[in-house]
């Protein structure tokens, strides 16, 4: 059986190959942008008999310092980009078995993009929906 | 158990497991109904069961590994395989049926999905000869 601990681990892992970009595997109280928040949404057990696959599906919030509305815009359409160096997607799958504890895994959309208020300041954050196939 | 949710119905391809790969399974049974009526049935039709056929279908997770479910699924096609479902489990017993039988493995795919998708493949064999129900391991 998959440990989800280890699953959000190993996509915090996956995404800390991006330069400059800290990550969460836990959600943090005060989060130090710029940050990828790892955060499990739904399971979805007995996908096959015998319990031969279950279904996670986390998200993963990117949050931008909004200082200067511009850099952190051209900053998060960087992340949401599909290449490049700070593209998550790229990031997240560039391991898709995440270190040999998941069948596989895909980064299925990007939503969300704006401003989210924390701790009462204002970030620009986008979310993005990694499917995570694993027994 | 009075009713029964499916979780770990097992079932075997000559004699290997695959249910860590089945989704879904389905097998099916049924006997000709051969028209027996004549004069003097009152005006309704009768009939008596003749031969029987059955078929069985799959949903299976794809797995390209070396030895893993797609090498095994196509070196069986358009050959005859042994098929045991246990949909209680395993082993058999009173209340854990099996249901064995030969199916034909006339047509199977080993790519279908688009993009995004999981590897599946959904396959339904004609069964040749009898399906047995054992309780007995």
């Amino acid at each position: 059986m998959a440990n989800i601990t280890e699953l959000r681990e190993a996509l915090a892992a996956n995404l800390a190959t991006i330069p400059g970009l800290r990550t969460a595997a836990t959600i943090p109280d005060n989060p130090s942008p710029p940050i990828a928040v790892v955060q499990l949404n739904r399971v979805q057990y007995h996908q096959d008999f015998k319990r031969g696959m279950t279904e996670y599906d986390f998200s993963i919030q990117v949050i931008v310092g909004r200082v200067d509305e511009r850099t952190a815009q051209r900053r998060l359409d960087a992340y949401c980009s599909s290449d490049g160096e700070s593209a998550i997607g790229l990031a997240v799958e560039s391991d898709r078995t995440l270190g040999g504890k998941a069948f596989d895994c895909i980064v299925t959309e990007m939503t969300n993009y704006g401003s989210v208020l924390i701790s009462d300041v204002t970030y620009l954050a986008a979310e993005f929906n990694v499917r995570v196939l694993a027994n | 158990m009075p009713k029964q949710v499916l979780t770990d119905v097992v079932v075997q391809l000559n004699g290997t497991a695959i249910s860590q790969n089945v989704n879904s399974v389905e097998l099916t049974t049924t006997a000709d109904a051969i028209e027996t009526t004549s004069f003097g049935d009152a005006g309704w039709r009768t009939y008596a069961g003749g031969l029987k056929s059955g078929s069985v279908t799959l949903s299976l997770h794809n797995d390209y590994a070396a030895t893993a479910l797609d090498s095994v699924i196509y070196n069986l096609f358009n050959t005859v395989a042994t098929v045991t479902i246990f949909p209680a489990g395993t082993p058999a017993g009173t209340s854990r049926p099996k249901y064995e039988f030969a199916a034909l493995v006339d047509n199977v795919a080993p790519v279908s999905g688009a993009v995004g998708d999981l590897a599946v493949q959904n396959l339904t064999w004609t069964i040749t000869g009898a399906v047995t129900r054992g309780t007995t391991a």
